[in-house]
């Protein structure tokens, strides 16, 4: 399998969609390397506004490279706080760095730590990657 | 008996195709303008816009021709006759209209109208006075640029989409716009090909802030990395003089900032232009700044009527041009043809835009439930062969019927294929309708298809 990035630490959803918890306590929102390696060239990003509040499992925007676009799937239930207006502005940042400065956006969420349950950790997340890597 | 079966008060769009349609059933009509005919459109608004465009994208294409192996090492925008041009278009057209007007017999008397209630109209030309009277009276004045009570709006220099499109003292390097709308986005898009300097202040938080999010937040996008400065969520405070121009002071947030620049454009909307409109004493029911109208485009005085930007949420010549025929087929007792209803909108950014009928947030506003189909035109053939920036089409369909309820189209030469969809609109064509369309193949237009087939496989889901 070719190598991916796969933080520790973070939650990843089948979607390759990731959320963090920040040292701040901001939850902080972003594709996976997996989908960066995938989409290739991040060409735009159609996100939701601020407030807006979305369901786990929802799609919330979509993430476009010049060959696909793919939609990006909220891991946690959530209000939308922050947008991370550089990320919109220059979206190749997701492909060079998609853990840090390629972060998309930032959520309240209530229930985090339920709804983490429902998600993957990097270790799940490695075995998901490897069985669509197979077939 | 009255002078006329007819007046209209103001020649633009609605009141000239009014006037011509009010001749055509044998109406004794007179028309009154107190400047030039063709209104705001021919001479102040959508041609004089798109005559300077085509220039500057003439300039544009050849300055970043090299790719295309088009090398030209001096190119010069001559910007006097660029206005020149303006002004000579505006000609054509309006010696179009008067002659127009000529052979089918209104009478046009040139003049402020003046509506001194039922029946009656008063014309002023150089502080003569005429009255006529009507068994109707359609207005037609049409709108003006406004400017809100912001300190140092009023400064001298000021510019509003009227006095720039006059095109005197047109060489300035950098322009600040107030309003992100589509007359600032177009301004925008003429000065930034001319490779002027652009800052554009926006008070929401997205360009067009009217209009499908998508158009405003890819507009930004490209806007940005073609050099533009956006600011949105900015809300201007004051403007100031200062050596070499403006400085713009907005608060975004809780900071204040202010951006400098040569020249200031105020495009933060237009007011209906009834200054002059309504004689002393004359009331007329209003909503909020404009006439207040029933479906029947009448006003609260009997037979008297309201057309156009006057009275219209919608304000485009096409939406006026349409209302003053309808109007009129009312008046005359016939069952009118057009729909004033659907109504296609098109802002001429690059890329185009071009919507019409419903878009998702409307339509889930409405309670409708609907499924969207889109196509991002990356690996459309037209496309790659201009290197064009991104372009998307999204249709949106009724999910339990499948008809089409809306469109939005972001591409070149958008408003040239809206259409199809106005007619899937107005006609409750379905998506697998729509399917079955050959079109041709280069086109923009052809991207339409990925979005319809799109929008029938969500249907299935």
């Amino acid at each position: 399998m070719e190598e991916y990035d796969i933080k520790k630490g973070y939650y990843y959803s089948k979607g390759d969609t990731w959320v963090h918890k920040e040292v701040d306590g901001a939850i902080r929102f972003g594709i996976s390397d997996y989908a960066q390696k995938k989409l290739k060239s991040i060409i735009y990003l159609n996100l939701p506004e601020v407030g807006d509040s979305f369901q786990q499992d929802d799609s919330l925007g979509e993430v476009e490279s010049k060959k696909s676009l793919s939609e990006l799937i909220c891991p946690v239930s959530g209000t939308v706080k922050t947008i991370h207006q550089e990320a919109v502005d220059e979206p190749g940042v997701l492909n060079r760095d998609p853990f840090g400065e390629g972060w998309i956006l930032t959520l309240n969420c209530d229930c985090y730590q339920e709804d983490i349950k429902k998600l993957m950790d990097a270790a799940a997340y490695y075995d998901y990657i490897a069985s669509r890597e197979k077939k | 008996m009255a002078d006329y079966q007819l007046i209209v008060i103001g020649g633009g769009p609605g009141g000239y195709d009014a006037a011509l349609r009010a001749a055509d059933y044998g109406m004794k009509t007179a028309l009154i303008e107190k400047r030039e005919l063709g209104g705001t459109c021919v001479n102040r608004g959508c041609i004089p816009t798109k005559t300077i465009l085509h220039s500057s994208e003439i300039y544009y294409d050849i300055v970043h021709g090299n790719e295309f192996g088009v090398k030209s090492s001096q190119t010069e925008i001559d910007l006097p006759t660029v206005f020149g041009r303006k002004k000579q278009v505006s000609k054509e057209l309006r010696t179009g209209v008067a002659g127009l007007l000529d052979n089918k017999g209104v009478t046009v008397l040139q003049g402020i109208g003046t509506l001194l209630g039922q029946g009656k109209v008063q014309v002023s030309e150089n502080g003569k006075n005429t009255i006529f009277t009507a068994e109707h009276i359609i207005l037609a004045a049409g709108m003006v640029p406004f400017c809100p009570p912001i300190p140092g709006l009023d400064l001298e220099g000021i510019e509003t989409s009227d006095t720039l499109l006059e095109g005197n003292n047109p060489n300035f390097n950098s322009l600040i716009i107030i309003g992100g709308g589509v007359i600032g986005l177009e301004m925008a898009t003429f000065y930034h090909q001319l490779g002027k300097k652009i800052i554009v202040i926006e008070g929401m938080s997205r360009l067009l802030p009217n209009m499908d999010k998508e158009f405003g937040r890819s507009l930004e996008a490209i806007l940005k990395r073609s050099g533009m400065t956006i600011c949105t969520n900015s809300m201007v405070s004051k403007v100031e003089r200062q050596e070499n121009g403006y400085n713009v002071w907005f608060k975004t947030g809780e900071e204040e900032k202010f951006v400098s620049g040569e020249r200031v454009l105020c495009a933060l909307g237009r007011r209906p232009d009834t200054a002059e409109l309504l004689g002393q004493g004359i009331e007329l029911a209003m909503n909020k700044h404009q006439i207040k109208v029933n479906d029947r485009f009448e006003t609260s005085i009997p037979n008297v009527y309201a057309i156009g930007d006057l009275s219209s949420k919608i304000q485009l010549a096409h939406v006026a041009s349409v209302q003053g025929k309808v109007c009129v087929d009312l008046i005359a007792g016939k069952k009118p043809a057009l729909d004033t209803k659907l109504i296609p909108i098109c802002v001429y950014t690059v890329p185009e835009i071009a919507t019409v009928g419903l878009d998702e947030e409307t339509a889930k506003a409405a309670g409708i439930a609907t499924a969207t189909g889109k196509a991002v035109l990356n690996a459309n053939g037209r496309n790659i062969i201009i290197e064009a920036p991104r372009s998307f089409v999204k249709i949106i369909a009724e999910h339990n019927t499948h008809q089409i309820i809306g469109a939005q189209i972001m591409c070149a030469r958008a408003a040239d294929f809206i259409t199809e969809f106005t007619e899937a609109i107005l006609f409750k064509h379905t998506a697998e309708d729509l399917l079955c369309i050959i079109r041709p193949h280069p086109s923009f237009e052809e991207g339409v298809t990925g979005a319809i087939e799109n929008l029938c496989e969500k249907l299935k889901q």
